[in-house]
C-alpha cells in the first residue's frame, strides 16, 4: 500500500491554493495536508494536540517545506525533523521562492532531500507537482519511520 | 814426556814465585853479577820452557789427554782419602776435597775435561762396597755438581776471577757452597737409597754429610787450586819474606793451640776464634792465594787435631766432628777469601789511583813548563811594548768603567812624572793631573765617547807633580758590551809638548819673517823711489833720445797689441806682445825665421803674395784679417795692420796684428742673443712691444700682431699710445711717459699692472702688463709684455660667482682634503653647523659625524677616490652645540690639473623640516589608510544591507506575482464558460503583466548581482558556454522557432562561467527575439582569435540597429521599441555590458538598420 500523504508546509494561502490546484488538475491521487508555519508543522509531525489522530492526520509520504515563514523557519523545521528519532527518515523537499545558493546550501546540509524552487507560471507548477509524483511517491524507494509503521512492519 | 810437559806446566806458577822469590832477594843483596847470573839462568830456562811448550803445543789432544789424567789422579786419591773419613756412610764423607779439585779443574781447563771427573768419581765410588749403578748415580751427580757449580760461577761470579772481589767471592761460596753440592748431595744420596745400600731412613743425616763435605771441600780446595792457576805477581820484599815466615810460624802455633795439645794440656778450649786474626793477617798483608793457602794450612791441621780427639769441634762421634770443623773451615774459607778480595781491590785502587796520579804530575809538569815559555814570550812582548812607549813617548792606559779601575803602562806614569807603584789610579785621580783649565773640556769629551762609543781624540795640559805642565795628546776607544753599554776604554796618552812648542816657534817664526818682508818692501820701496829720483837727476840731453827711445821702447815692449818688423818675409823685430800672442817665449825664437812660420796654413798664399808684392814696393792691402798661427799650431784669427818703412834703403813692413778671437766669438754670441731674443718675440705668447721715448713703435711681436691686429710694418713708427691705448687713457698715458722720462722713475714701471688695452677694431679688452725701462746710453727705451687677460678676468668673474653663490647659498657648502680637514666652509656651513669658518678650517671634518657614524667617512672616501659623486645621501651630522641635525649630502670629487682626486666638496642640506614633513605625511597617510579601511568596512557594510535588501526584496515581490499568476490562469482555465470575451482578455492580461513583472524582477537580480558578486577568473570553455545557454532558452527558441547554430569548436576564454552563460544567453535571446514579423530567426555563433583575445561574434537577420543608438542600446531600462512590439524589460543588454565589464572585456555592435546585427565580447584567451 503506497502511501499519498503529503504535507504541504507554507504560509502563503495563495501559494497554497496554487499547489491545490495544480495537484487536482494533473489528477494525482494524493492527499494533502497543510500546516501554516513552523510550529502547526512540528505539532503536526510530533503528533501533539490536535494532531495526535494519526488516522486523520497521517505522517506523510512527502514533505513539502517552505523556507520563508514566520516564527518557525523552515530550516528550523527541517533541523528539527532531522532530529526526531522517528521522523528522521522523511523524505523532505523544499518548495520556495529563493534561489539563493546560501539557502540551498543550507538546506542540503540540514538534510534536504531535495531543492525546487517556485515556478512563476501555473503550467510549470502543474509539470513540477507531476515529476514530484512521479519521482518521489513512486519510484522512489520509502524509508520506514514512524513508531508505529516499525511497529507494524514487524 | 808429556806427564814430565804437564808437570812443569802445572807447578810453573810455583816455579816463577820461587824466580821472583829468589830474584828480589838478590835485587836488595849486593850480588849485582849473582843478580845477572841468575837472571840469565832464568831467561834461558824460560826459552826452553817455551821451546818445551811450543814442541808440545800441535799436540792439543795431548795436553787435553795429560791433563785430565793428572785431574783423574788427583780427584781419585783425595777422594779415596776422603772417603777414609767416612763415618756415616761408605759413601759419604765430611772432607771431601774433590768437589774442589773438580770445580778448579773445570773452571781452568775448561768443561772439557769432565770425563775425567765422572771416571774419577766413578771410580772412587766402584772400589768401595757399592753397586756399579750407585756408583754410575753418584758419578753423575758429582760430574753434574762439578758442571753445575763451573757454570754457574763462570756465569755470575766471573769465573776464574771470582777471588778478585767480594761480591764475587760470596757468590762464589752460595754457588758452589750450596747450589751444586746440594745437587750432588741429593743425586749420590738418592742413588744410594735407590739401589739399597743406604736406607730412607738416615737419608736426612746422609745428604747433610754430603753437602758438607762437598762444600768444604769446594770452598776450600777450589780457590786454592784457582788461584794457584793464575799468575799473581806479589812483590816481595825482604821486610815481606820476614813477615811470611813469621807467620807461618804463627799459624803453626795458633793451628797447634786451638787443635792439637801442642801448647797446653788441656785440649778442647774453644779458641777456634784465634784463626779469625791470622786470616785478617793474611788477606790484609798478603794476597788471596796465601790467604786460601792458610786456610788450607790451618784445615790440615785442624782435621789432624780433631781426627786425633784434640780441638774445639770434638763431639761424641768423629762424623759429628768433622762436620762442625768443615763448616767452620768453610766459613773460615769464604770470609778469608772475601777479605782477600778486598784488599786485592783496594791495593788495585790504589795502584790505579797511584797511576792516575803519576799520569797527572806528569800532565802538570807538561803543561807547568808550557805555561812557563808562554809567560816568558809573553814577558818578552810586555818589555818590548813598555820600550816602544818609551821611546815614542806614547803611553797606554786602559779603564773599567763599571769598577773605576784605570791601568796605565809604566811609559804613561812616567809621562806623567808619577811613580807606578805608588799610586793607585782612578779615573778622578787622572782628572787631578789635568790641568784644571782643562778640565772641564776632557770630561766632556770622555762622557761624549761613552754615550756615542765612538772613538775620540783629546788634547789637554797637565801638570806634573813637580809643577811642569805638558801637553798631552790622548786617543781613545771605548768598548761595549753585549747589551751595548760601555764597560771599558782604552786609549793612548802621547806627550806632545815638544810637538807643539815646535809649533808655536814655527808660527813666531813665521810672523818674524812676515814682519821682515814687510820691511824689506818698504826698503825697496823706498829704493825704488829713490832709483827714480835719480833717473830724474839724469834727464839731460839724451832725454830727449832716450825719451823717443824709451817711448818707442815703450811702446814697442808694453803695447798690447803684436808689433812686428820684417824685412823680405823674415822677422826682424817683435816686441813681447808679439811672442805672447804666438806663444814664444824669447825673441830669438822668432827673429831671423820667416814670417810665414806664424801664418796658418790655408792664408800662406795670400800672405805670401804680399809679402811679395810689398817686397818691390807695391801696394797691397792694409788693414785685412787673416789666420795666425801659434808655437803649439793652433790657429786663431788676427787683425792686420801693414805698413812699409824705408830705412837705410831697406823696405821694413810693419805689422801691428790684434787677435779678434775673442771679438769674433764677441761678434758670434751677439748674433747668437740676436738670434735668441728674435726667436723669443716670435714664439712668445705675450704680445712684447717696445717703445722709444717718443713713444714710437721700436718691437712689435708676431703675439702682439694676433693680440691687437696689427701688423708689424704697419705699426713700426708709429705712436703706441694711438695704436693700442684706449682712447680715454691716452691722456695719461702720455702723461705717465713725460714723467718718467723726467724723473727716471714711473709708477707702472717694473710690476705688473692691470689695464685696458684696445684692439686694431676698437674693442677694449684687459690686459695684463709689464713694463720695463731697458737703460742704454741716450734715450730709454720701455719694453712692454702684454697679456690678454679677457679669458682669465673671465674665470675670476665666474669665479667670484660661484663664490657668491657659495656664500649666498642657504645650504651648508664646504669642502675638505683627502686627510679628511676642512679647508672651505661658507657662511650657510656656519648657519647650519654653528661653527665659523675660522673656527673649523683645518679641523678634521670628523668634528662634524657623529661617533656612531664615523665609518661612512671612509666609505664615502672610497667612493670619491673611485671618482663617484654621491647625491642625496641622508644621513645625521652634529652641530658646534652637539645636536643632531638631519641632512642630506652630496659629495663630489675635487680633482686637480692631473685629474687626480685631491679633495671632496660637500653640500649638507638641512632636512630636519623635510624629514618632519615626511614624518607628517606618513602620519597622514596611515590615518588617511585607516580611515580608508573604516569607510571600506563602512561600504561594505551597506553593501550586505543591500545585498540583503535586493534579495528580500526580489523574494518577497515573487509571492504576489506567482499568486497573481496562477490565480489568473485559473480564473482563465477554469472560467472560462462564465468570462466574456473581455473578461478572458482581462485576466490574458493579468497574467501577461505578472509574467512582464517576473522578467524584470528576474533581470534586475540578475544585473545586482552581477555588481555584488566576486568573481573567480577561471578558464571556461565557450562551447560548455554554448551549449548552457541552448538548455535554457530551450523553450524559448523553440517558441520563436529560432535557429542557433554555433561554428565549433569555440575557444576557451578567462572568465566566470554563470557570467558568461548570462551574457551569451541574453545576447542570443536578442537576436532570436528581434526580427521582422514573419522572419525566421537566426542566430549564429562564431569566435574570432584576435591573439591575446578572443572575440566572440553573436550575428542575428533580425531588424539591425540604426548607428546613433548602438550606444544607447546598452543603458538599462534604455529601449526602442514598446513593449507591445517587442517584449522586453530593457536590462539585458545593460547585463551584458556589466558583465563583459566585470569580467575585463569589451562588448560592442555593427548593425544596420534592417540588415540584422552583429554583436561581439571580447574577451582574455584563456588556457585550460
Amino acid at each position: 500500500m503506497s502511501n499519498r500523504d503529503i504535507l504541504i508546509i507554507d504560509d502563503d494561502p495563495n501559494d497554497t491554493l496554487l499547489l491545490q490546484r495544480a495537484f487536482q488538475r494533473t489528477r494525482l491521487v494524493c492527499s494533502l495536508h497543510f500546516a501554516k508555519d513552523g510550529e502547526e508543522a512540528v505539532a503536526y509531525l510530533s503528533g501533539q494536540g490536535g494532531y495526535a489522530d494519526r488516522n486523520q492526520y497521517p505522517l506523510p509520504a512527502l514533505v513539502l517545506l517552505d523556507l520563508k515563514m514566520p516564527r518557525k523557519s523552515g530550516l528550523e523545521v527541517l533541523e528539527w525533523i532531522r532530529q526526531q528519532p522517528s521522523l528522521r527518515r522523511l523524505i523532505v523537499v523544499m518548495l520556495t521562492s529563493s534561489n539563493q545558493s546560501s539557502d540551498v546550501n543550507r538546506a542540503y546540509e540540514l538534510g534536504a532531500n531535495s531543492y525546487l524552487v517556485k515556478p512563476g507560471g501555473f503550467d510549470t507548477l502543474m509539470e513540477l507537482v507531476k515529476s514530484l509524483d512521479r519521482y518521489w511517491l513512486v519510484l522512489n524507494e520509502a524509508p520506514e519511520f514512524g513508531s508505529e509503521r516499525a511497529l507494524r512492519a514487524n | 814426556m808429556f806427564p814430565l810437559v804437564r808437570a812443569v806446566v802445572l807447578t810453573e806458577p810455583i816455579t816463577e814465585q820461587i824466580w821472583l822469590v829468589a830474584g828480589r832477594a838478590l835485587k836488595t843483596g849486593r850480588a849485582e853479577n849473582h843478580r845477572e847470573r841468575f837472571a840469565s839462568l832464568k831467561s834461558r830456562l824460560e826459552t826452553r820452557l817455551q821451546a818445551t811448550k811450543e814442541k808440545s803445543a800441535p799436540a792439543w789432544r795431548s795436553e787435553y789427554l795429560a791433563a785430565s789424567l793428572v785431574l783423574l789422579a788427583a780427584y781419585f786419591f783425595s777422594g779415596k782419602l776422603g772417603l777414609k773419613l767416612a763415618f756415616v756412610h761408605a759413601n759419604a764423607t765430611a772432607v771431601w776435597p774433590p768437589t774442589g779439585i773438580a770445580l778448579a779443574g773445570l773452571l781452568v781447563l775448561g768443561y772439557r775435561v769432565w770425563p775425567a771427573i765422572f771416571l774419577g768419581a766413578f771410580l772412587v765410588n766402584i772400589t768401595t762396597p757399592s753397586s756399579v749403578a750407585a756408583s754410575l748415580g753418584i758419578a753423575a751427580g758429582n760430574t753434574l755438581e762439578g758442571l753445575l757449580g763451573a757454570c754457574l760461577v763462570n756465569r755470575f761470579a766471573d769465573g776464574c776471577k771470582a777471588f778478585d772481589q767480594p761480591r764475587t767471592v760470596f757468590r762464589f761460596a752460595v754457588l758452589t757452597g750450596v747450589v751444586s753440592t746440594a745437587v750432588s748431595a741429593t743425586i749420590g744420596v738418592t742413588s744410594l737409597s735407590l739401589v739399597g745400600t743406604a736406607s730412607w731412613a738416615s737419608y736426612g743425616a746422609i745428604w747433610l754429610t754430603w753437602w758438607l763435605g762437598d762444600a768444604a771441600g769446594a770452598l776450600v780446595f777450589a780457590p786454592l787450586f784457582v788461584l794457584w792457576s793464575e799468575k799473581r805477581a806479589l812483590p816481595w820484599s825482604r821486610n815481606r819474606v820476614f813477615e811470611a815466615t813469621l807467620f807461618l810460624v804463627v799459624l803453626f802455633l795458633v793451628g797447634q793451640s786451638v787443635f792439637t795439645g801442642l801448647i797446653s794440656s788441656s785440649r778442647n778450649y774453644p779458641l777456634s776464634f784465634l784463626c779469625i786474626p791470622l786470616m785478617a793477617w793474611a788477606a790484609f798483608r798478603f794476597g788471596q792465594r796465601e790467604t786460601v793457602m792458610s786456610t788450607c794450612a790451618l784445615s790440615g791441621i785442624a782435621l789432624w787435631g780433631t781426627l786425633h780427639g784434640y780441638g774445639p769441634f770434638v763431639r761424641d762421634t768423629q762424623h759429628e766432628s768433622l762436620i762442625f770443623l768443615q763448616a767452620f773451615m768453610g766459613v773460615l774459607s769464604v770470609t778469608g777469601l772475601a777479605l782477600a778480595a778486598v784488599v786485592a781491590e783496594h791495593r788495585q785502587a790504589q795502584e790505579g789511583l797511584r797511576k792516575a796520579h803519576d799520569e797527572l804530575e806528569r800532565r802538570v809538569i807538561e803543561r807547568t813548563t808550557e805555561l812557563a815559555k808562554t809567560n816568558l814570550a809573553l814577558q818578552a812582548n810586555r818589555e818590548q811594548l813598555a820600550k816602544a812607549q818609551q821611546v815614542a813617548q806614547v803611553g797606554s792606559w786602559e779603564w773599567d768603567i763599571a769598577g773605576n779601575v784605570v791601568n796605565w803602562s809604566d811609559e804613561l806614569y812616567r809621562l806623567y812624572g808619577l811613580n807606578p807603584k805608588e799610586v793607585s789610579l782612578t779615573y778622578e785621580r787622572f782628572l787631578e793631573c789635568v790641568h784644571p783649565d782643562d778640565r772641564q773640556s776632557v770630561r766632556e769629551t770622555v762622557q761624549r765617547a761613552c754615550r756615542d762609543h765612538k772613538p775620540f781624540t783629546f788634547d789637554h795640559r797637565i801638570v806634573r807633580p813637580d809643577g811642569t805642565e805638558r801637553i798631552h795628546h790622548g786617543r781613545g776607544r771605548v768598548i761595549v758590551n753585549d747589551t751595548g753599554k760601555a764597560v771599558r776604554m782604552i786609549g793612548t796618552g802621547q806627550d806632545v809638548t815638544e810637538g807643539k812648542l815646535a809649533e808655536a816657534s814655527l808660527c813666531n817664526v813665521r810672523d818674524a819673517l812676515e814682519e821682515r818682508v814687510q820691511e824689506r818692501t818698504a826698503e825697496l820701496a823706498a829704493a825704488n823711489e829713490a832709483f827714480m829720483a835719480e833717473i830724474v837727476e839724469h834727464k839731460g840731453t839724451a832725454e830727449a833720445l832716450r825719451d823717443s827711445q824709451t817711448k818707442f821702447q815703450a811702446i814697442f815692449e808694453n803695447s798690447m797689441d803684436a808689433i812686428g818688423v820684417s824685412k823680405n818675409g823674415i822677422h826682424v823685430l817683435v816686441n813681447p806682445a808679439y811672442l805672447r800672442m804666438f806663444g814664444y817665449s824669447q825673441a830669438a825664437d822668432v827673429v831671423g825665421r820667416p814670417v810665414l812660420e806664424c801664418v796658418a796654413s790655408s792664408q800662406h798664399d795670400v800672405i805670401r803674395e804680399r809679402i811679395q808684392r810689398r817686397a818691390v814696393g807695391d801696394e797691397a792691402p792694409t788693414h785685412y784679417e787673416t789666420r795666425g798661427l801659434r808655437s803649439d799650431g793652433s790657429e786663431f784669427d788676427l787683425e792686420v795692420d801693414v805698413s812699409s818703412y824705408k830705412l837705410k834703403g831697406e823696405i821694413y813692413t810693419l805689422v801691428i796684428l790684434r787677435d779678434v778671437t775673442a771679438r769674433r766669438r764677441a761678434e758670434q754670441l751677439l748674433r747668437d742673443s740676436e738670434a735668441l731674443k728674435g726667436a723669443i718675440l716670435e714664439s712668445a705668447l705675450d704680445s712684447i712691444i717696445a717703445m722709444d721715448h717718443e713713444g714710437r713703435v721700436v718691437e712689435w711681436n708676431p703675439a702682439a700682431e694676433r693680440t691687437f691686429g696689427y701688423r708689424r710694418g704697419e705699426v713700426i713708427g708709429r705712436e703706441m699710445s694711438e695704436l693700442i691705448v684706449p682712447p680715454a687713457l691716452r691722456e695719461r698715458h702720455r702723461q705717465g711717459l713725460a714723467r718718467c722720462l723726467d724723473t727716471g722713475e714711473g709708477s707702472v714701471l717694473g710690476r705688473r699692472v692691470e689695464m685696458t688695452a684696445m684692439r686694431a677694431d676698437g674693442e677694449e679688452f684687459p690686459v695684463e702688463l709689464a713694463i720695463s725701462r731697458i737703460p742704454r746710453d741716450g734715450p730709454p727705451t720701455f719694453t712692454g709684455y702684454v697679456r690678454d687677460v679677457t679669458e682669465r678676468k673671465r674665470a675670476e668673474e665666474l669665479r667670484n660667482q660661484m663664490a657668491a653663490i657659495v656664500e649666498s647659498s642657504s645650504d651648508a657648502i664646504f669642502s675638505k682634503a683627502l686627510d679628511g680637514v676642512i679647508v672651505s666652509w661658507n657662511a650657510g656651513a656656519e648657519r647650519v653647523f654653528g661653527y665659523s669658518a675660522r673656527e673649523i678650517i683645518g679641523r678634521p671634518v670628523t668634528l662634524l659625524i657623529p661617533p656612531d657614524r664615523l665609518d661612512e667617512e671612509s666609505s664615502i672616501l672610497e667612493r670619491l677616490t673611485s671618482g663617484e659623486r654621491i647625491e642625496h645621501y641622508e644621513t645625521v651630522r652634529l652641530r658646534k652645540d652637539g645636536s643632531g641635525i638631519d641632512v642630506s649630502l652630496t659629495i663630489s670629487p675635487i680633482r686637480d690639473s692631473a685629474g687626480r682626486v685631491i679633495g671632496a666638496s660637500k653640500i649638507a642640506r638641512d632636512i630636519t623640516e623635510r624629514k618632519r614633513a615626511e614624518e607628517e605625511i606618513r602620519k597622514l597617510n596611515t590615518d588617511l589608510e585607516q580611515r580608508v579601511i573604516e569607510r571600506t568596512a563602512q561600504l561594505e557594510a551597506i553593501n550586505k544591507e543591500l545585498e540583503s535588501f535586493t534579495y528580500s526584496v526580489s523574494h518577497d515581490l515573487r509571492a504576489p506575482l506567482r499568486a497573481m499568476q496562477g490565480l489568473a490562469t485559473a480564473l482563465e482555465e477554469d472560467y472560462r464558460e462564465c468570462l466574456d470575451d473581455a473578461g478572458r482578455d482581462y485576466a490574458r492580461r493579468i497574467v501577461a503583466a505578472a509574467g512582464r513583472m517576473e522578467a524584470l524582477i528576474q533581470d534586475l537580480l540578475a544585473y545586482s548581482r552581477l555588481s555584488r558578486t566576486d568573481l573567480e577568473f577561471k578558464p571556461v570553455a565557450l562551447d560548455s558556454v554554448v551549449s548552457d545557454v541552448r538548455l535554457q532558452l530551450e523553450a524559448d527558441l523553440k517558441e520563436r522557432n529560432a535557429l542557433l547554430s554555433v561554428r565549433t569548436p569555440l575557444p576557451t576564454v578567462e572568465g566566470h562561467r554563470p557570467t558568461l552563460v548570462q551574457i551569451v544567453g541574453n545576447l542570443v535571446s536578442n537576436g532570436a527575439k528581434f526580427v521582422a514579423p514573419g522572419v525566421t530567426p537566426q542566430v549564429t555563433l562564431w569566435a574570432e582569435d584576435r591573439g591575446p583575445l578572443v572575440r566572440l561574434w553573436v550575428e542575428d537577420n533580425g531588424i539591425g540597429i540604426p548607428s546613433e543608438y548602438h550606444e544607447r542600446i546598452f543603458h538599462i531600462f534604455d529601449r526602442l521599441h514598446g513593449v507591445e512590439t517587442y517584449p522586453g524589460t530593457g536590462i539585458g543588454l545593460a547585463i551584458v555590458q556589466k558583465g563583459v565589464e566585470r569580467l575585463g572585456g569589451t562588448v560592442g555592435v555593427e548593425s544596420a538598420e534592417g540588415h540584422g546585427s552583429r554583436f561581439w565580447v571580447e574577451f582574455k584567451k584563456g588556457t585550460l
